[in-house]
């Protein structure tokens, strides 16, 4: 009688310790997964992670629409009005800039790493940034807004031709603007120097994940 | 003579050897049990960490393994987050407007409760008889204009009307009652014994006389508390 409780007693434990293991996945645990390419160039540091081709690819599924190599490390939330800028090292090549405005950052992007991120201040409700691929148009250094009361706007990238640009502005919480891209003025004066009229900027307005042609 | 043992289980009578086999048997259940309770704690140390686990959700970590974070998820991480409060910049920075100046309206003081004032000043009793006015000025002019009793203490009027002492009332209380108003009139009050003329402001500094009579009273009081407590002691 007795016999027969220890019995089930064990049989029980053992089945417990056998579904805890399973479940903890102890005993069948997936294989690691490489977070950074295998061979990284010399000019790798630790500033920076670069992508292996799996992310990249899941990057593309979510609407990233070219490829990116690295990104810069970003050990914190960024708050308003911060920014960093490190292209040491990057070589040369075609620059292009993304803008989320979900994420509210804009990152600039040469020969697919990134050299630049920053917090942004985008359109108000009323007045919509607008979503798409633009080349920038036009430069100009110390602009004046024209609509709005000779706001001034220094280092404007023009995007549109009803006036939507990136231009420096005082980045702060709860502010919007009239439809354009507002980003500190230190790394407004940085992006002007990097981009060139032509180079594309990609505005983001959700990370809704796209269907990939096939 | 052994005395054959009946077998519980069996209900067979057990000779001697039947009992050592029992206590062999025996012997080898109590071996099994406690091999069986030994497997049993075992399983239970083993397994108690990892259901606790398991159910806690927690992984023990094995160095090295790291889940890649995907393109949006490292964006997103560096995100201030998503946009709460949207509130236009303000672009048309106009001049300030200059500060308009305004009267400030007119501060009327709210009318004291009614049985305030009727404490302090009851209504005044009405006029029985007409009286002409124009005998009222000749009788008031030179009784305005005389002099209060030089020096000396001042001896207020035996029945003033209540709040009459002007200077200590607040000034809108005792007013349409002030006895200097009312007093040319002839009413139905007995005028006071001191004249028409109205009681004169007591001084702020208190008369010599008066500070003697203080000091009298004082003394006097004093004087008979002494004598009182000597008389006391004494007794």
């Amino acid at each position: 009688m007795t016999r027969g409780i220890f019995v089930a007693i064990a049989l029980a434990a053992l089945a417990t310790a056998g579904a805890a293991a399973w479940s903890s996945r102890l005993t069948d645990r997936p294989q690691p997964v490489a977070t950074q390419l295998e061979e990284l160039p010399d000019w790798a540091d630790k500033d920076r992670t670069f992508l292996t081709k799996a992310q990249v690819f899941q990057a593309r599924a979510h609407g990233l629409d070219r490829d990116v190599q690295s990104i810069l490390n970003v050990r914190k939330r960024m708050q308003f009005g911060d920014f960093i800028w490190n292209d040491r090292n990057v070589p040369k090549g075609t620059v292009w800039v993304r803008v989320d405005l979900k994420s509210q950052i804009l990152s600039v992007f040469r020969a697919g790493h990134e050299i630049g991120t920053s917090v942004i201040l985008y359109g108000a409700d009323e007045k919509e940034t607008p979503a798409g691929t633009f080349p920038v148009l036009a430069k100009i250094k110390d602009h004046r807004s024209l609509t709005y009361d000779n706001a001034p706007m220094p280092y404007t990238l023009r995007l549109t031709g009803d006036g939507v640009a990136i231009h420096g502005s005082n980045v702060r919480w709860g502010a919007a603007t009239h439809g354009c891209i507002g980003v500190p003025v230190e790394f407004a004066a940085k992006l002007f120097d990097e981009v060139a009229k032509g180079d594309q900027v990609v505005i983001v307005r959700d990370r809704k994940p796209v269907q990939l042609p096939s | 003579m052994s005395v054959p043992v009946q077998s519980s289980r069996t209900g067979r009578r057990l000779n001697a050897s039947g009992r050592a086999r029992r206590a062999k048997r025996a012997a080898a259940r109590r071996r099994r049990q406690m091999l069986l309770s030994g497997a049993i704690a075992l399983t239970a140390v083993v397994g108690a960490p990892l259901s606790v686990a398991s159910y806690l959700g927690v992984e023990s970590q094995i160095p090295g393994i790291e889940a890649a974070k995907s393109f949006m998820a490292m964006i997103s991480e560096r995100s201030p987050g998503d946009r709460t409060k949207a509130e236009l910049t303000r672009t048309n920075h106009r001049a300030a407007a200059a500060p308009k100046q305004r009267a400030l309206g007119k501060i009327t003081p709210p009318p004291p409760p009614k049985e305030f004032v009727e404490a302090i000043a009851p209504p005044p009793p009405k006029i029985t008889e007409g009286v002409p006015l124009a005998a009222a000025p000749t009788t008031l002019g030179p009784l305005l204009i005389a002099p209060s009793t030089p020096g000396g203490i001042v001896i207020p009027p035996s029945a003033p009307t209540p709040g009459g002492t002007g200077g200590t009332s607040p000034p809108g209380v005792g007013e349409p009652t002030s006895p200097g108003v009312e007093e040319p009139t002839p009413t139905t009050q007995p005028p006071p014994p001191g004249g028409d003329e109205p009681p004169p402001m007591p001084p702020v500094v208190p008369e010599p006389g008066t500070w003697a009579t203080m000091l009298l009273g004082f003394g006097l009081t004093g004087l008979i508390i002494r004598r009182r407590r000597r008389k006391t002691a004494l007794a």
